[in-house]
């Protein structure tokens, strides 16, 4: 297990980076071929990769993992420099953000769900001062709002929950506690 | 769920309660899908391409025309005092699934086409040119 405060870019780390940045693009691309309700209300899968990044590798994978995934899935969907790749790209480095302080400063008061959400908010209300400046250009964009808030806020306690479940998975594992995958895997060094 | 309560701190509530005060208050600002409360006759449509003002249109008057966006023609359509794109030539249509927009406040938008339509309540600027209103409006 790297300590989130190793300095040297290890191999282990680089590898490990790669490998949550691969799950987040998978994600991402997942989640855009889902039929949704609303044109930008996309549940934010691609966060789990960025929350496994923060809690298991430190500050500086989060922040490869989620500018990789913005790079890397709009490469994938022709999006490149679009209008959705800035939202984009501005919805993931302000939850980054937000997720990356409120862990430094809040280690303690905050668990992942808390977290996730701080970066579903910051996620909306970046997306939406963006969409204001680049698209709409009027202040009526707050009307859009409700309709942004509310499903981020289910979806950042989902994306959440499942960093969780994934979190405490992966610490058995590490532990080697885990009564069905410790005998197979017990060779190899997990997250 | 007892397993997860343990997990739980007493930021995430804070959060949630901010999240959720957020969410209910934005409401304030209308929902996108009832912007304002007027509809009728009197509303005007101003439709926007890469932020430049193409044209302004009184919903009273029903009528089919096209506006060139930046990607091509787009096709809209007054009717019952309300507008909708018909057809565009953007790839993912939600443009046209948005469907009709009758409220003032209200938005239409494709980003592709760099187009934003939005709605004004306020009294139909009538045929003339607006040097002729002018005039109207002095000798009234």
């Amino acid at each position: 297990m790297p300590s989130p405060t190793e300095s040297k870019l290890s191999p282990r780390l680089l590898t490990r980076t790669a490998l949550l940045t691969g799950f987040g693009v998978v994600m991402f691309l997942f989640e855009s071929l889902l039929p949704r309700p609303l044109p930008w209300a996309k549940p934010g899968l691609a966060n789990i990769a960025t929350l496994l990044a923060l809690y298991l590798l430190g500050a500086a994978s989060a922040w490869a993992v989620t500018l990789l995934r913005v790079l890397l899935g709009s490469f994938f969907l022709g999006a490149f420099l679009n209008p959705g790749f800035w939202l984009s790209l501005a919805g993931g480095l302000a939850a980054v953000a937000a997720m990356t302080l409120l862990k430094k400063f809040g280690e303690k008061q905050f668990s992942v769900i808390g977290i996730s959400l701080a970066g579903a908010l910051a996620h909306v209300l970046a997306q939406i001062i963006v969409a204001g400046f680049l698209i709409v250009r009027r202040w009526e964009i707050v009307y859009l709002l409700p309709a942004m808030l509310w499903p981020a806020l289910f979806a950042g306690v989902v994306v959440g929950l499942a960093a969780l479940f994934l979190l405490e998975r992966l610490s058995r594992l590490r532990d080697g506690a885990s009564r069905t995958w410790s005998g197979k895997f017990s060779k190899f060094e997990t997250f | 769920m007892k397993t997860l309560v343990k997990y739980l701190r007493p930021g995430d509530g804070v959060i949630l309660v901010l999240f959720a005060a957020l969410a209910i208050g934005s409401f304030r600002f209308g929902s996108f899908v009832r912007a304002g409360e007027e509809t009728g006759a009197r509303l005007v449509a101003i439709i926007t391409v890469n932020h430049r003002e193409v044209a302004m249109v009184a919903l009273n008057k029903n009528s089919g025309f096209n506006v060139q966006g930046a990607l091509g023609e787009i096709t809209l359509q007054i009717e019952k005092n309300s507008i909708r794109v018909r057809r565009s030539t953007c790839p993912n249509q939600v443009c046209v699934r948005q469907g009709a927009a009758r409220h003032s406040g209200e938005m239409l938008v494709c980003v592709p086409n760099r187009l934003v339509i939005w709605l004004r309540g306020e009294a139909p600027p009538s045929d003339r040119t607006p040097q002729e209103s002018r005039g109207d409006a002095v000798t009234h």
